[in-house]
């Protein structure tokens, strides 16, 4: 090799450190950044050269010509990425359905004054105690304030629980649309990261917002992703195709008649989408069952007491109609199917305090308060409700019982699958994260090498400078 | 395990938001006096107070009824207490009228006795408590018996028409008792043998008109009425005591309920308090780890 080509050597290694620095920077820079995966310049001997003709008749075997650079490495696990993703969608579910259910508690407010089984013993007490002075108006005026209390109490749960069914279609309209912008993305990445291979790089930083992206679909609605061997990737979600190649099956949101105009989600292609995890799938868990179940709850109560009132009612006699039974209601509700939300005093109670048929017998009126005393039986009567026998107050503290046990069980489930992802995300975070004190030790390795070959470059000038300048000037 | 510094970070967050929440459980706690807040804290715990709180509610509603149907049973007590002494009285002066010692003077003397008890009587009958007639039945605003001066002397009974009316009230769940006594009992109408008032007229008319056979037949009537009123005075009084009993029963549950309630939702605070100072420190300890840790320089602060 001549003195010349030495200075290549150098050189090349000039630069490969410089190399390495830089992404020793890059690694630096996004210290903090999310999805960032470690990047470091792998250095290889550059190719040996040897000149058949001269050099191996000395037997001297190749040259080295320095370092070269021979590709920038992307430390990544992928079996780890799968099993985090697994379990970030089932803690992500269950994180979104156990903020429901403690918006729900706390909308239903029961343990608070303001529960609905005190205004639902308030209102039999009130019977009762019109038993005890049946022809008292101040009484009646009583009992039916505090039947008014109680049927608002009613409307109130059931219009809230209905009011955060429809924000929860917001939430869940907007994780749509994010799942169909993320397919796009996805496929723009899947003509990026190909293109990049074929010219034999490694697109390490498109990789990393592949992955990032994987991530935010996995908390949203789980997903499948396949590699494929020239780099693009196959996304899918429940079984549907969500990209191949740069195809993207998009989702639709549709208001589902059948289901009080909430939206629906389906593919484009007209197939039924579920979620098989992630916030979607407890958003949807927490809509159509958490949140229906306490409102069929509502609703059934709200029918029975009705039902059991009126019964009763119609046949107690009043003071303003003394001589037959009232035949009136004592409840209203306007919308069969929305019990809790439309159930009302009647208007003859609204209208004539006298209209409250408290008496069991004909013309008796004022001392006759039997009916009353029946009615206020009507808390401890054993009755049908949802398809088990108890009575009013049991099957609404059921009802609450279940949802506590439902809140504390989704939110032992988010706590427990926290812990998983957070362990495993460190897994993750072990292999690829960036350790700054390691890339202090490499960028001064390298800043080391740097100097040194500077060095070696400034010897070869010296001995260049040496057989130009200062050779063939013998006796001058 | 290799340990990045972006991980330490996340660690560290994790643990400090983790020891808040667990301060402001405690801090809640402590502030609100409350064990839990929503039931999802402690749902049996919730359910159990649920369910007490609804039975403290109806049994007070019991005590108020309670107490006002003793009101009604201590009046009705008293009245026929009264009524069963003037119909004792009544006797005896019959007894004292019917002896032959007695000359037609006397008799008619103790005739108009007789017809003061009888207004006395009348106005027992009428007897008010709170503005409510005893012995109407349910017509309570019905004054019940009228004296209509003859002759022949009657009593008129205004009161409800031909049934017996029983007011019910209750004093626990399904459990009635009927607190009234109905005016029939004091003066049928239908049965104008069995009235009081019957009798002490046909009494006073037979002293005062000195008819020995009708003296003899009133002070009959007059035994036989006074037979049913202590009949009916044993029953209001063996009601009275019921009454009392049930109310002092549940006057006594009634501050286990609260016992217990208190016991399922009231903060422990003894404990509490030193779980929320040990919390306190755990915290602090955290933030000062987290302090030290998190400011330790990478080797870059060590690089010249």
């Amino acid at each position: 090799m001549s003195l010349l080509a030495t200075l290549n050597t150098a050189a090349r290694s000039l630069s490969a450190q410089t190399k390495v620095v830089e992404v020793v920077q890059h690694n630096v820079a996004n210290a903090n950044t999310p999805g960032f995966h470690r990047q470091q310049a792998v250095l290889k001997a550059g190719t040996p050269y040897g000149d058949i003709r001269f050099i191996s008749s000395t037997g001297e075997g190749q040259m080295g010509t320095g370092v070269v650079v021979e590709q920038i490495k992307r430390f990544n696990l992928q079996f780890f990425d799968g099993r985090y993703r697994l379990e970030l969608g089932a803690s992500k579910q269950w994180e979104a359905y156990q903020g429901v259910l403690q918006q729900v508690e706390a909308i239903l407010a029961e343990t608070s004054q303001d529960g609905l089984t005190n205004k639902l013993d308030a209102f039999w007490s009130g019977w009762q105690l019109l038993n005890s002075d049946p022809s008292s108006l101040a009484l009646r005026a009583d009992l039916r304030d505090r039947a008014v209390a109680l049927t608002n109490a009613f409307s109130r749960r059931a219009e809230q629980l209905q009011n955060s069914r429809a924000d929860l279609d917001l939430t869940i309209k907007d994780r749509v649309e994010e799942i169909n912008s993320i397919a796009r993305q996805l496929a723009e990445l899947n003509q990026e990261i190909p293109r990049v291979r074929a010219l034999d790089n490694e697109p390490n930083d498109l990789l990393d917002e592949r992955d990032r992206l994987l991530d935010r679909l996995s908390e949203i609605s789980g997903q499948q992703a396949f590699d494929q061997e020239n780099g693009e990737n196959i996304v899918s979600i429940g079984g549907h195709a969500l990209v191949i190649g740069t195809q993207t099956f998009e989702l639709v949101t549709t208001p589902d008649a059948l289901n009080e105009n909430l939206l629906r989600i389906d593919w484009a292609d007209g197939q039924p989408f579920t979620a098989t995890t992630g916030e979607l799938r407890g958003y949807l868990d927490a809509r159509d069952q958490a949140i229906t179940d306490q409102l069929d709850g509502l609703n059934q109560l709200a029918q029975v007491l009705n039902d059991q009132v009126n019964a009763l009612h119609q046949i107690g006699y009043n003071m303003a109609t003394p001589g037959a039974p009232s035949g009136m209601d004592f409840f209203t509700i306007d919308d069969a199917t929305h019990q809790a939300l439309t159930i009302h005093i009647s208007d003859d109670i609204k209208n004539d305090l006298e209209n409250i048929a408290a008496a069991e017998t004909a013309n008796s009126a004022p001392g006759d308060g039997n009916m009353a005393r029946q009615i206020s039986d009507l808390q401890v009567a054993q009755l049908i409700i949802g398809g088990d026998t108890t009575t009013m107050n049991g099957f609404y503290t059921g009802k609450i019982g279940t949802l506590a046990l439902e809140t504390q069980r989704a939110e032992r489930n988010f706590k427990n699958l926290e812990t998983i992802v957070r362990s495993l995300s460190n897994q993750r975070e072990a292999v690829n994260g960036v350790n700054l004190d390691e890339e202090a030790i490499n960028l001064m390795q390298s800043q080391k090498a740097y100097n040194a070959a500077a060095r070696v470059l400034t010897a070869i000038d010296e001995m260049i400078d040496r057989i130009i300048n200062s050779t063939g000037r013998v006796g001058i | 395990m290799r340990v990045t510094h972006h991980m330490m970070v996340e660690n560290q967050i994790f643990h400090l938001t983790e020891s808040l929440d667990k301060l402001n459980q405690l801090q809640e706690k402590v502030s609100s006096g409350k064990e839990y807040r929503w039931a999802s804290d402690n749902p049996s715990g919730a359910v159990a107070a649920l369910t007490i709180r609804s039975t403290l509610e109806k049994h007070e509603a019991y005590i108020d009824t309670g107490q006002t149907m003793d009101g009604w049973l201590t009046a009705t007590d008293s009245a026929l207490a009264s009524i069963e002494s003037m119909l004792g009285r009544a006797i005896n002066l019959t007894l004292g009228g019917i002896s032959d010692t007695m000359g037609t003077n006397e008799r008619l003397a103790l005739g108009k006795e007789i017809d003061i008890i009888l207004r006395q009587a009348v106005d027992a009958g009428n007897t008010k408590h709170q503005d409510e007639f005893l012995f109407a039945g349910f017509q309570t605003n019905t004054q019940p018996f009228t004296l209509v001066v003859g002759p022949p002397d009657s009593v008129t009974y205004n009161g409800n028409a031909t049934t017996i009316e029983d007011i019910k009230r209750n004093i626990g769940p399904e459990q009635a008792i009927t607190i009234n006594v109905d005016g029939k009992i004091l003066h049928d109408p239908a049965n104008p043998n069995a009235s009081i008032f019957n009798a002490l007229i046909r009494t006073r008319d037979g002293l005062m008109t000195d008819n020995r056979a009708e003296i003899e037949a009133g002070l009959t009537d007059l035994k036989n009425v006074m037979e049913t009123i202590k009949n009916k005075h044993t029953e209001i009084g063996a009601r009275q005591r019921e009454v009392h009993a049930v109310l002092q029963g549940m006057e006594k549950t009634k501050i286990e309920l609260q016992g217990l309630l208190s016991k399922k939702e009231d903060t422990n605070m003894a404990e509490a308090i030193s779980n929320l100072s040990q919390q306190e420190t755990v915290y602090k300890t955290v933030l000062e780890v987290g302090s030290r840790t998190l400011s330790t320089m990478s080797l870059f602060d060590y690089m010249r």
